[in-house]
Order: structure tokens, then sequence, then C-alpha cells
């Protein structure tokens, strides 16, 4: 597989506050990254730098090019870019037009706009919400909608922050699905920042960080194995790896378990 | 503080959000409410919101515009996302500012700041630290203190855990118990986490398609699989792990806590 993403080195601070030292990292195409750690890790400053909304002084490869903060026309249209606060900044007043601003920018005509508005909210299978006011939505419809923005104009690389909590757990199960399926049929690459671990079943990569640091990456599975490293990096575990963990301390069992049927039959045979 | 709630409904737009709900609070306890419509729940329970039909009754009295700044200081409400609820630079100017705004009177107004800093956790040196600069964790302890400063008998929070990571989490359900046991505060927290409902409630109000189909003991609802299938409610983990025990013919009993399952399993095994 060939690499997509490519830091060396990255050094960034705020003000005088060091947020990054020496952080390097490759995030291969068409994978599904997460990226986990608590409140103020360096998360979302990190998926900021890669894609581009702060300078990274030509740290940053995209697809074998640096990634310039004063040329971010440059890689617009590479990374579809779903953030939190993106919630509370919607630029029009209904749905429909949400969708249709950014693709009338792209100087498509009606009929392709129409179309291609109609097939993401199909997507979603939600085309009741197209026309419904902004005022009017829930938090989750409000999430999806910013979500439905980054994917519109097709991108290379989609990147989400925080964006599955607050959901209801059908948005949520529903947008994990979407993802999943747009990462295998459409070699989308998804890199997702979260605090929660039980969000991050269906990734295939995830990189640890705290304070700044990647403390621990690999595949998903066998990082939610190390609970220390986890939860010294303020993360909790989902309920079965916590479950599993702790009945392997009084030495009940011997590996984790992510299935609850799978742990009690072997507990009781 | 007794809050009834009488045949209460909203509707907005001509359409039904809330019918038919009653339910009177259970003093000094924490309630959990759950399902759709829930934050507008919390606000007509605030006296926020006016239902367009019913009543609710504060100690047996109906609200007047007489009474309603009177009871409002009794009930804090803290908003799901800080960022709608702080509106001031520093600590200290956004406690100022509640308090004229709520003409509280009180001599010490220095005191009580300090105080409920110090029920959350924090210190003096707090009330000059300006908000911007504050961890989420650090603000949601702020939003607990601001609604601690009139002294309120009813502490309402809106999903409260959403923006938190684990670290965080812990230390606001350490805060929420403390309330309840400690201060005698009445608290109602709204979530969709059915985990963290299960653990830290006492009483559970289940919400769907606008009526009140569950309030009754958490313990009870949530142990209950018909109820929980009836309005398409994940069963909590803890609960499922030990009907699934039950089905292999293994007595274990429900917890309410992993380390007591895990106790519990450990004699089974």
């Amino acid at each position: 597989m060939k690499e997509i993403i490519k830091i060396d080195k990255l050094n960034f601070s705020y003000n005088k506050t060091k947020i990054f030292k020496d952080l390097s990292l490759k995030i291969e195409e068409a994978s599904f990254t997460a990226i986990v750690g608590s409140n103020a890790s360096g998360k979302t400053t990190l998926l900021k730098i890669i894609t581009g909304l702060l300078p990274s002084n030509n740290k940053v490869i995209v697809e074998y090019a640096y990634v310039n903060h004063k040329k971010i026309y440059q890689t617009t249209k590479t990374f579809g870019i779903c953030f939190d606060s993106m919630i509370d900044n919607f630029l029009t007043t209904d749905v429909y037009s949400e969708l249709t601003f950014p693709l009338e920018n792209l100087n498509l005509n009606e009929e392709q706009i129409e179309k291609r508005v109609l097939e993401i909210a199909r997507l979603f299978k939600n085309t009741k919400m197209l026309d419904k006011k902004i005022n009017d939505l829930t938090i989750s419809e409000k999430k999806e909608l910013v979500i439905m923005l980054g994917l519109l104009h097709n991108p290379k690389i989609l990147v989400l922050d925080n964006m599955l909590s607050m959901m209801t757990l059908k948005s949520k199960k529903k947008v994990i699905e979407i993802l999943r399926k747009l990462n295998k049929d459409q070699k989308l690459t998804i890199i997702m920042a979260t605090t929660n671990l039980s969000d991050i079943k269906d990734s295939d990569y995830t990189i640890v960080l705290n304070k700044g640091k990647i403390v621990m990456e690999g595949k998903t599975l066998s990082v939610l194995n190390e609970d220390e490293i986890l939860n010294k990096a303020g993360l909790e575990l989902p309920f079965m790896e916590n479950l599993s963990k702790k009945l392997q301390f009084y030495e009940v069992t011997d590996k984790i378990y992510q299935n609850m049927e799978d742990l009690v039959s072997e507990l009781w045979k | 503080m007794e809050i009834e709630l009488k045949n209460v409904g909203y509707k907005y737009k001509n359409k039904k959000i809330l019918e038919k709900i009653n339910l009177t609070l259970e003093k000094e306890k924490i309630t959990g409410i759950t399902g759709n419509a829930k934050t507008l729940l919390l606000e007509i329970i605030d006296c926020l919101k006016k239902p367009t039909i019913g009543e609710i009754l504060i100690d047996k009295k109906s609200i007047s515009k007489e009474n309603i700044q009177e009871i409002r200081k009794k009930i804090a409400f803290i908003k799901q996302l800080s960022t709608d609820q702080f509106f001031n630079d520093t600590i200290k100017e956004e406690m100022l500012f509640i308090t004229n705004y709520i003409n509280y009177t009180s001599k010490n107004i220095d005191k009580k700041m300090y105080e409920s800093l110090k029920i959350v956790g924090l210190n003096d040196s707090y009330l000059d630290k300006k908000i911007s600069h504050l961890s989420s964790g650090e603000k949601k302890l702020v939003q607990i203190a601001i609604g601690l400063i009139s002294n309120p008998k009813v502490i309402i929070l809106d999903e409260p855990f959403e923006e938190l990571d684990y670290d965080n989490k812990k230390i606001v359900i350490k805060l929420i118990k403390q309330l309840k046991h400690k201060y005698k505060k009445t608290i109602i927290i709204s979530s969709n986490d059915i985990n963290l409902l299960y653990e830290l409630t006492d009483n559970i109000i289940i919400l769907k398609n606008g009526r009140l189909k569950v309030y009754m003991e958490t313990a009870k609802a949530l142990q209950d699989v018909e109820i929980l299938e009836k309005l398409n409610i994940e069963i909590p983990d803890l609960v499922n792990f030990t009907l699934k025990a039950r089905l292999k013919k293994i007595r274990l009993l429900h917890h309410r806590d992993i380390l007591d399952l895990i106790k519990d399993i450990y004699k089974h095994v």
C-alpha cells in the first residue's frame, strides 16, 4: 500500500505552548484510520495541520506534494473536511441551499447540482431532510449534514473531527455504515478523530495521541488490547474489552473477547 | 421543591412535539431522561419554555408572572454546549453577570463565588481565569459552579458528558453523586448513553414520539428486556451480560458496577 499522507518531524506551537515536537506519521491510501486521544491531546490541531488550515512549514506531504497553508486552494479538492464546530456555522437557512451552495462554486450546471444533492441525500437515506430549515434540525441531523457537505465534491480523503459525539445511536450506526461502504467501494481514505473508543471498532488502523505525542499506533484490534496505555492517555475501554481485561487479571480468561456471546460460552462451556 | 407536570404538551408549527406528559419529580434523587425531545422537556421543567397545553406546579402552586423569577433561581440549567452558556471573558465576570441577572442579593457574593467553585473542586485562582483558556472538562465544572451560585434545589444537566473525555467524565460523575448525597440536590440528567444512565440514575424517564413511555426506577426499567425492545432502546451491557449468562443457567445477579459483576462471575467459574 502506498501512503497518501506523510508527516515528517513536525513541530508546532500555539503562541508559546508547544503542541507537537518531532511528530512523524504515515497514513495509507484507502485506509480507515482513527486518531484517538483525550480532550486537548492535539487531535484537532493535527487534523488542521494535515488539511492545511494551520501552517506546517513543509513537513506534511499529501499525495506527493507539500501542503501549503498559504495556498490552501491547492489541496481543498483532495479533502472533505468535517469539524465539530461546523454545526454552528452553516451559511444558509435551509438544507437544500446549504448543499447546493458549494456545488455552485464548482461551476456545475443546475441539473448536475440537483443530481448530486439527491445522490448524497439518498446515500444518507434522508431525502426528507432536504426540505427542512437548518434551525429545525436536531444535533444528529446537523452533524449528518456536515458530513454530507464534506462528501459533496467526492474528496479523496475525508477528515472527521469528533463527528460521532452527541449523535443518536441510530445516526451513529448509519454514518459508520456509510463510511465503511465509501471506504470499501470508492477507496475513500478516512481519518476520524474521536475520544470514544467504542466508535473506532470499524476502523483498520488507530493512532493514539497523548499530550501531542503518538504513544501507540497499530491495527485497531491490537491497540484496543493495550488497556494501560489507553487509560494513561485518558481513554475509556469499551465494555467488552474492559470486562475481558479485568477477567484476565483474575485469570478467568486468557484473551480479549469483543463478542459477549463468545465470552459467555467460553466462561461456561 | 416539588416539580409536577400536569398533562403538559408542546406544539411547534402545528406539530405535536410533546403530548400528555404527567410526572412528579422525586426529590433528592437523580432522574435520567432519554429518548426524543429531551432538551425540550428539560426546558419546560426549567420553566424556560411555556408548554402550549397543561401546567407546571411548583410546590403545588402554578407558575405566574409574580413567582417565576423566584422559581427559576431555585433551578439551575446546565446547557449541553458550554459555548451556549458563557457570555463574558472571565469566570468572575460571568458569575457577577448571572447574580446581577437573577437579582440575587447576598452580602457576600465573593464568598458565594468561592464556595461554588470549591464544591465543584476548583480553587480560587480560577475566578480570574479566562473562559476561553479552560479545557472542556473545566468548562463543564465552571458551568455547574455558576449554576450553584443561587443555591438551587434542582440541577438540570442537558447531555453533560458528551463533550468530555474519560477522566473528566469520571470527575463530573463523582461531582453529580456528591451533589445528591452531600448537598441534597434534586438532579435531572438527559443522555443517550444507556450504560451511563443505568450506572448513575435512580429513576428514568423514557420518551418516544412525544409521549412519556416509562417513568420508574432505573433498575426496574432497564432490566426489563420487554420494555426495552418495545421502545427500541439498547440493553445496558451489564444487564445484557447477566441475561446471557442466565441463558446458560448460571445464576448471575444484576449489577450496576462492573467490579461487582466480576466478583459475581468469579464465584461462578
